[in-house]
């Protein structure tokens, strides 16, 4: 019975290591309930300034497109809708979409090797992730994004330039001799990763709200939610 | 049967704070074992949690009828997990944190070569170990967790098992 006995094993690993949180199943229904009371609430209290405004902020957006659009056909007034092939077949987007997440993968994998256990290993692990940023930001610099994407690509520049930044002064504080490795805290790469997922989920977009999911290989991502094509 | 499940889903969905706690909180401590072996650090497994369980009673109205909430919610909690070991430079302060300030008892449970491989696991193949061996989940309740196809899952749980015992038989270890 190697199934039982290696259960039985897992389960005494787990329930030693385990720290008892008696107060949890209280503390997160109390959440729970609260968020459920707020929602209810505002569900009564009909339309709330939160709900205008962001209808506001979506009818801002929709008649930005439509002047983008408009622009833009008058620019090309033989280009009649439909007739563009999808931008996700253009090879110059598919190429940069490469080139990103090639430069990208390597700062993804989250596997088991992100101990360290003192102030220079710290710092041989930062400066790594520091060169894989710098590679990723020298390509964003150096390539030209196709125009669909150069929103997307101005964005991970100042992505992976306040990514480096942060790295940076992670480096900076670990070097200094009385301070203890624990003690710095390192930038968090959300910006960056949403980011790199902004040019790669394209034509689509991240589904930020889905938080980060598996993608294999150990790797981490956020799952794009493709939009369904303009009539 | 499944129209009083269905009926206390709608319940909850609606706020129910009967319903609520029916539903969630037999998950809780299951989910809060599962996010401290994730990510080794216990305010931040609570706070994995208590983020889980706000997001899936948030969309508690797409659960589908007859579908079993534990595998659901637990891949909410895996999922937080994931994001906040994402977040590496956190984890790093983390892990060495926890080997330096573990407990004695805590240091002494269980194997400390298989605490140690477990913990050289990548995320993605320690999760499926722990809902396997710990939860007894199936391999195609993994799979609802980890948005997985049941044969990948037995895959991967093949080669983490193997990495763990190597001598183990994995076929007989792996059920379900």
């Amino acid at each position: 019975m190697a199934d039982r006995a290696f259960g039985n094993e897992i389960r005494r690993l787990v329930d030693g290591q385990v720290p008892a949180a008696p107060w949890l199943e209280d503390r997160v229904m109390a959440a729970v309930l609260k968020d459920a009371a707020d929602r209810n609430a505002r569900r009564f209290d009909g339309p709330g300034p939160r709900l205008l405004i962001a209808l506001a902020a979506a009818i801002i957006a929709v008649l930005a497109v439509a002047v983008l659009v408009g622009t833009r056909l008058a620019y090309h007034p033989t280009l009649a809708p439909g007739s563009k092939p999808s931008p996700s077949r253009d090879a110059a987007v598919l190429r940069y979409q490469a080139l990103i997440n090639s430069d990208a993968r390597p700062m993804a994998n989250s596997g088991g090797g992100w101990v360290c256990r003192s102030n220079q290993q710290c710092i041989a692990l930062a400066n790594q992730t520091r060169a894989e940023a710098e590679v990723l930001l020298h390509d964003v610099e150096s390539t030209p994004a196709p125009t669909s994407l150069v929103p997307a690509a101005a964005q991970l520049r100042t992505a992976a330039q306040q990514y480096i930044a942060g790295l940076d002064a992670y480096i900076a504080a670990e070097q200094d001799p009385n301070t203890n490795y624990l003690a710095p805290t390192g930038p968090i790469p959300t910006n960056l990763d949403i980011a790199v997922a902004t040019v790669a989920c394209w034509p689509g977009v991240p589904d930020v709200a889905g938080g980060e999911q598996s993608i294999g290989n150990g790797s981490n991502g956020y799952a794009c939610t493709v939009q369904p094509p303009s009539k | 049967m499944l129209g009083s499940e269905t009926a206390m889903l709608e319940r909850a969905a609606a706020g129910n704070e009967a319903a609520l706690d029916d539903l969630l909180r037999p998950l809780l401590k299951p989910a809060y074992h599962l996010a401290f072996m994730m990510l080794r650090d216990q305010g931040a497994a609570e706070d994995a949690v208590q983020e889980a369980a706000l997001k899936s009673w948030r969309k508690l109205s797409k659960l589908r009828d007859g579908t079993d909430p534990r595998p659901w919610f637990l891949g909410f909690v895996a999922n937080e997990c994931r994001n906040m070991r994402r977040s590496r430079w956190r984890s790093v302060i983390r892990l060495g944190d926890r080997d330096d300030i573990a407990a004695p008892d805590q240091k002494s449970a269980g194997d400390p070569d298989l605490r140690s491989a477990l913990a050289s696991l990548p995320d993605s193949d320690r999760v499926i170990v722990l809902l396997h061996f710990y939860l007894d989940m199936s391999v195609e309740e993994i799979g609802i967790v980890v948005k997985s196809r049941p044969a990948a899952v037995r895959s991967r749980l093949y080669r983490a098992v193997k990495r763990l015992r190597p001598r183990l038989d994995v076929e007989e270890a792996i059920h379900g």
